[in-house]
């Protein structure tokens, strides 16, 4: 296949649910780049309430190790080749229930992907978790507060979106009583 | 060799203790593989999917239900997303997934190769096949694999709004006037037999399912499935006097299930390998659209290219 048959970069989303809870990971969506991202994970990921925030990243961002691997390993990451110098803010994200999702725990500072991981992993190590991830905060693209609104707030007002909106059981059960109801169509 | 054992092992008890498997953890090749045919054939199904519902967006009967339309044909798309991000964390690519459904290598649910000739069928699709679906997807939603299992989660909780309008629509025909009742009970004449298809060959022809169900990536089988389908619709079709095209269809008190007649498989068979009522139109409509799209893609490339070099 050609060029144009491109599926554009991939980004992962994370998503807030309300201002006081941590950002956690969704999925993913295709674009061209993090500010159209941004719009495609609001349609993807917000067809219905609850959301207060949306963060992108470039999946190749993500610096993942899952308990497993790290076990393989003495339990720790192993050393960089070539750690950079300069500190920088890494997000910090962690899968501490099984059938769940990445969670954001906090922050870090650390010169390289690997650095932020063996912080993590101190910083935070009564977390008991299956996998870790690490984001430089600079490759995360964040919808902004004043956008808020405007971005999250129609998919409030769909009430006809919602499964609560139809009555169908209600239904359903006053006809099955009905005398005519069960078996008399046949 | 010994190696590959042990992590098996290991594998197959994290599966067994319920975990789930995630991106980067070791798995059977074999595991991966029917991943990945499963979450695209899944995915492509959503993609699909669209089509034959989007066909009555403009000819819905009330801007209510045009609104409800709308919002169900688009959580379909968005369940395509969801499902084409799952298989990718499995390496494979979105390029490669469409490519293999444009050129026929993947397949897509065979209920989409049915017409929609009525608005009855707008109901009957939501009431039957989208339930039906919810019933695969409950079960997949405790699949061993952490990012299928994630995205069904979402996918089910949407899926009952779909069911839950569907049967609506079916509830209030079924209960209007004569033309009504004779154009909803028609819709599931047709139906009907497609929609117990979905849940694929019986258990004795399914050669994927013991692996499937060793593995975590299935908890039940085609068929009890299927029961459970029959079980729960067969009595709510009757207390809507509405019948089943099922001569054999009886209720038998000592199984307490609902037994079904015999299905045409062949028929199943022949509409799955290209020969069904719709099968050239829907792969025909994704086609164009992927070609007429190439202009947007190559656009939006061009632009994040400029942008980026701009800083």
């Amino acid at each position: 296949m050609g060029m144009t048959d491109t599926q554009l970069p991939r980004f992962q989303v994370f998503l807030q649910e309300t201002p006081d809870s941590p950002f956690q990971d969704v999925g993913s969506v295709h674009a061209p780049d993090a500010e159209l991202a941004l719009l495609n994970a609001r349609d993807v990921f917000v067809r219905r309430p609850e959301c207060s925030g949306l963060w992108v990243t470039p999946v190749t961002s993500i610096y993942a190790r899952t308990d497993q691997e790290l076990a393989a390993q003495g339990g720790r990451d192993d050393p960089d080749e070539a750690g950079g110098q300069i500190e920088e803010s890494y997000i910090v994200f962690a899968k501490q229930k099984s059938a769940g999702s990445q969670v954001m725990l906090g922050e870090v500072l650390a010169a390289s992907p690997k650095a932020a991981l063996r912080a993590a992993l101190e910083n935070f190590n009564r977390v008991k978790a299956f996998t870790w991830w690490v984001v430089p905060a600079r490759d995360i693209t964040r919808s902004a507060p004043e956008d808020t609104e405007s971005m999250f707030a129609p998919a409030r007002e769909k009430l006809f979106r919602q499964s609560t909106d139809f009555h169908t059981l209600t239904a359903m059960r006053s006809l099955q009583k009905e005398p005519r109801g069960l078996g008399a169509g046949r | 060799m010994e190696e590959n054992e042990s992590q098996l092992a290991v594998f197959e008890a994290r599966i067994a203790r319920g975990e789930k498997i995630e991106p980067g953890d070791w798995m059977p090749e074999e595991y991966r593989r029917q991943l990945v045919r499963m979450i695209s054939q899944h995915a492509h199904s959503e993609i699909v999917g669209m089509l034959p519902e989007g066909a009555w967006i403009t000819r819905a009967p009330s801007l209510r239900r045009k609104m409800i339309l709308l919002a169900k044909v688009q959580d379909e798309a968005g369940h395509g997303q969801y499902l084409y991000h799952a298989a990718e964390t499995l390496g494979v690519s979105r390029e490669e997934m469409i490519a293999a459904l444009l050129s026929r290598r993947a397949k897509y649910s065979n209920i989409f190769n049915y017409p929609t000739l009525t608005w009855a069928d707008v109901g009957v699709i939501g009431y039957l096949v989208d339930f039906a679906a919810i019933l695969n997807q409950t079960m997949l939603a405790r699949c061993s694999y952490g990012p299928y299992a994630r995205a069904m989660v979402r996918i089910c909780a949407e899926e009952n709004f779909h069911k839950k309008q569907g049967q609506d629509i079916v509830i209030r025909m079924a209960r209007g006037t004569p033309r009504q009742k004779a154009m909803v009970q028609d819709a599931i004449n047709r139906w009907w037999w497609p929609t117990l298809m979905m849940f694929g060959p019986h258990d004795s022809d399914s050669p994927n399912t013991p692996v499937l169900k060793r593995w975590g990536i299935k908890t039940r089988t085609n068929d009890e499935l299927r029961q459970t389908f029959v079980n729960q619709i067969a009595p709510e079709l009757h207390a809507l006097q509405l019948t089943v095209p099922d001569p054999d269809l009886r209720f038998d008190p000592e199984s307490g299930n609902w037994q079904i007649g015999a299905i045409d498989w062949d028929e199943f068979w022949r509409v799955i390998n290209g020969n069904g009522p719709c099968n050239q139109e829907r792969m025909q409509t994704r086609l164009t659209a992927h070609v007429e799209g190439a202009w947007v893609r190559e656009a939006l490339a061009e632009f994040s290219k400029k942008h980026l070099a701009m800083g």
